[in-house]
């Protein structure tokens, strides 16, 4: 039992990080729906990396990959004014095609060499999640800096009469947001997984993307949430280890993750989620800041 | 009611000040222009005199072309909004700059330095409640904006410049929006500001009368020239206003005398939800008559909109019905109801009223393109449509360089004529006007309500909606003040008064 609780932690771990960064990315009214193709790129470089160099600097190009593309993200949709979803859209795209071409080639487990420590089978990210998440959450609820975060994605205008730099703060947290991203690939390709295959992030990126919507764009809730979906997505890979023998086959069970994602999604739309849902929403999110 | 005019100290100077757009648009031609601290010098001008562009340059948004900001007698350049702060100017949007999901705290501190890295929200409490205390304000610092009245959200604006160190407050339209009791409460609190020192700068277009009250000394602006100043306490209002439009203004529109016919439309127990799925309108009944002016006054956000939408066929009945010269129309298209002869004037010009992107032709072309007369078989006769076009847009004095220009590149007050083209000749019962003359300027305010008088003097029924008291008072034969998407009475004009209908539209006096 405990072997698959700790693998659901890990899960729960990629999903963590990397929608805690969107929705960094979301409160300052920056939408970034190329977190599936950021997260790729992250596993990537960061897989590549631990194979020549070791964990550590696996995590840190990870992140730095990761920013790199937060930073084209908010060049194309902060400076340039492009829709936000089309931007983020090209991100993933281009992160498909070039990971393939680049990663493939070294598909494959990592060398016995190259293995994440593990406290009680559970690596110690989990807990460097956590506290990502909790700094989060006290920058955006205790800080001046997440206030003007908050107001940045609520109403750029109100932010710039308050003489809040509205341009930088959308760079800052698409740049930290995407480095977030880069880091939870690193982690999924280096230590959950400890090999390369085609395309390993199966979904896990629009999981997190979805996450942060149905969170209210709140922290704590988000943590809830990315524990529940670590449970569906392992139970959904070893079920045997839960419930031995279960009727249902293999195929049908991968479905579960993106089914329970609809399931919530429609729960939440429903009249009585819909108005807290538009109360708790970034007012402007996905709104370019065009000064008149 | 005018104090002996204050000879404080010049806070803010600007001499010479030249602003030219690309275009060669000349907005500000040379302003000379002195604020004093304990002074309230209000700039009037109409649309397009070069009140934004001043408002902009003394905030920072826009650099001038030519001439100097003095700041307590030190030449200074604002290159952001956050220059000019830090130099102690302080702006009131007429757009509120404010975040609605935020706490009115939250909203003041933004941005300050000395909110700290870590907010420490016990300290800035204090200091804000102290800050009211000085002014008497009263205010709930925990309550979210968006649950705010206009008043309220105004004194958010305020107390935010003035929590920022702000010597001097520009004021964009400052009573626009407000209910008349609220101006009231705001008028009484610019004079406390103004005791403290602060000096005051309200822009004003519309709303003349309470800047005459409240005022000091006057500028006014016409093609961004200042045309005159004056001590208010040496002007007229009808001067004023002769200054600001250039030419005699008539404060008093004659209502023609017009039998009143049969009934053209009749509504009974009508009720409508908002965007949100709240019930807006509840339960409201009444008829209007060939020849009758029926005006509705109300604070914004009340029901009216629904009200406007639900009779345009724009949004669904709940209950009630809505009987159309006899025939029950509640389930009508739009279509049918155009067919008939309702013609609606929607309250978004740019948007609803007319598509930007579209030219005169093509926007006048919307209300046509389901008559017999303009299309055969499908095709458009764009000869006859051409022709058509030309005749309405001279008819209503449309400004504009061809039939072809762009609706967005028009000026508010001629946006509103055309769709008062578009709308008024193909209207034969029944018009219904929501906020027709918001944001416009005297001449276009006096050219709207013109012709809704006119529509009236051809027998039609006129629904108006409006939240200018003064306006509803003065051109229609019945007003139902609504409050919280009820008719709080339905009054004859006659026997309305004025002190009545504002305490009735805003909910401070119900009838037993």
């Amino acid at each position: 039992m405990w072997p698959f609780i700790a693998r659901s932690l890990e899960v729960a771990t990629i999903l963590l990080i990397a929608a805690v960064g969107e929705l960094l990315n979301q409160r300052s009214g920056v939408i970034n729906v190329g977190i599936e193709g950021l997260m790729l790129l992250g596993a990537a470089a960061g897989f590549i990396a631990a194979l020549f160099w070791g964990l550590i600097p696996a995590f840190i190009i990870g992140m730095l990959i990761g920013g790199l593309f937060g930073l084209v993200h908010a060049i194309l949709s902060t400076s340039l004014k492009v829709n936000q979803v089309v931007s983020g859209m090209g991100i993933w795209l281009f992160a498909m095609g070039f990971v393939t071409y680049w990663a493939d080639r070294y598909s494959g487990p990592l060398p016995r060499g190259v293995v994440s420590p593990r406290i009680y089978e559970l690596s110690p990210m989990f807990f460097i999640a956590l506290i990502i998440v909790v700094v989060i959450w006290f920058i955006l609820s205790k800080t001046h800096l997440g206030l003007k975060v908050k107001s940045v994605g609520e109403n750029p205008f109100a932010a710039e009469v308050s003489g809040v730099k509205v341009i930088r703060t959308r760079y800052l947290c698409t740049i930290i947001g995407g480095m977030l991203a880069g880091l939870a690939g690193a982690f999924l390709s280096t230590t959950y997984l400890g090999a390369w295959s085609h395309l390993p992030t199966k979904g896990l990126g629009w999981i997190a993307f979805a996450l942060v919507m149905f969170s209210l764009w709140r922290p704590l809730i988000l943590l809830g949430g990315a524990l529940t979906f670590g449970f569906i997505w392992q139970f959904a890979i070893s079920p045997e280890t839960i419930y031995a023998g279960i009727p249902a086959p293999l195929p049908l069970l991968r479905m579960l993750p993106f089914v329970a994602t609809i399931v919530v999604l429609t729960i939440i739309s429903r009249e009585k989620f819909r108005r807290k849902w538009a109360l708790s929403r970034p007012e402007a999110l996905g709104e370019p800041y065009i000064k008149e | 009611m005018h104090r002996e005019v204050g000879r404080g100290e010049a806070i803010l100077e600007v001499r010479g000040l030249t602003k030219i757009y690309p275009g060669g648009v000349v907005a500000l031609d040379n302003v000379d222009l002195e604020f004093k601290s304990g002074e309230i010098h209000a700039i009037l001008g109409e649309n397009g005199a070069g009140k934004t562009t001043l408002m902009n340059i003394l905030f920072g948004v826009l650099q001038p072309d030519r001439g100097e900001i003095y700041v307590h007698g030190r030449k200074v350049r604002f290159r952001s909004p956050l220059d000019a702060i830090n130099m102690g100017i302080g702006m009131v949007h007429q757009q509120r700059k404010l975040i609605p999901a935020h706490t009115v705290l939250e909203n003041i501190i933004l941005g300050h330095p000395e909110a700290g890295k870590i907010l420490d929200f016990k300290k800035v409490r204090r200091d804000i409640e102290e800050l009211c205390r000085k002014y008497g304000f009263k205010i709930d610092l925990d309550a979210r904006v968006w649950q705010l009245s206009a008043g309220e959200q105004q004194l958010v604006e305020i107390l935010r410049a003035l929590y920022r160190g702000a010597k001097i407050l520009i004021l964009d339209e400052p009573t626009s929006v407000l209910t008349p009791l609220e101006t009231e409460a705001f008028l009484t609190s610019l004079k406390s500001m103004s005791r403290q020192e602060i000096a005051l700068v309200p822009f004003v277009t519309h709303k003349l009368p309470e800047v005459f009250a409240i005022s000091d000394r006057v500028t006014i602006l016409r093609r961004g020239k200042v045309v005159k100043r004056i001590e208010t306490k040496d002007a007229t209002m009808k001067a004023l206003a002769e200054h600001m439009v250039g030419k005699e203004v008539l404060f008093v529109l004659s209502k023609p005398k017009v039998s009143i016919g049969g009934e053209i439309l009749k509504v009974e127990n009508l009720s409508a939800m908002n965007d949100k799925g709240l019930l807006a309108l509840k339960n409201v009944s009444f008829t209007i008559r060939e020849g009758e002016i029926f005006g509705i006054a109300g604070v914004s956000g009340n029901g009216q909109q629904e009200l406007a939408e639900v009779l345009a066929g724009l949004r669904r009945v709940e209950t009630g019905r809505i009987i159309f010269m006899g025939r029950d129309i509640t389930n009508a298209s739009v279509l049918e109801r155009l067919k008939m002869g309702i013609g609606y004037i929607p309250s978004e010009r740019l948007g609803v009223g007319v598509i930007g992107g579209f030219s005169l032709a093509e926007n006048i072309l919307m209300s046509l393109y389901f008559d017999k007369e303009f299309v055969n078989r499908g095709l458009l006769n764009y000869k006859k449509i051409r022709e058509y076009a030309e005749k309405v847009i001279s008819e209503f004095e449309v400004v504009a360089p061809s039939i072809n220009t762009k609706a967005a590149y028009l000026s508010g007050g001629n946006l509103q004529r055309l769709v008062l083209s578009r709308v008024i000749p193909k209207t034969s019962k029944l018009l219904i006007a929501n906020l027709p003359t918001t944001g416009l300027d005297i001449a276009a305010t006096e050219y709207v309500r013109k012709r809704l008088l006119e529509c009236k003097e051809k027998g039609m029924g006129v629904l108006l909606i409006s939240d200018d008291l003064d306006e509803v008072l003065q051109i229609s034969d019945k007003i139902a003040p609504i409050y919280e998407g009820r008719f709080v009475s339905i009054l004859q004009a006659e026997e309305a008064q004025k002190e009545v209908v504002g305490a009735m539209m805003t909910g401070a006096y119900s009838e037993r």
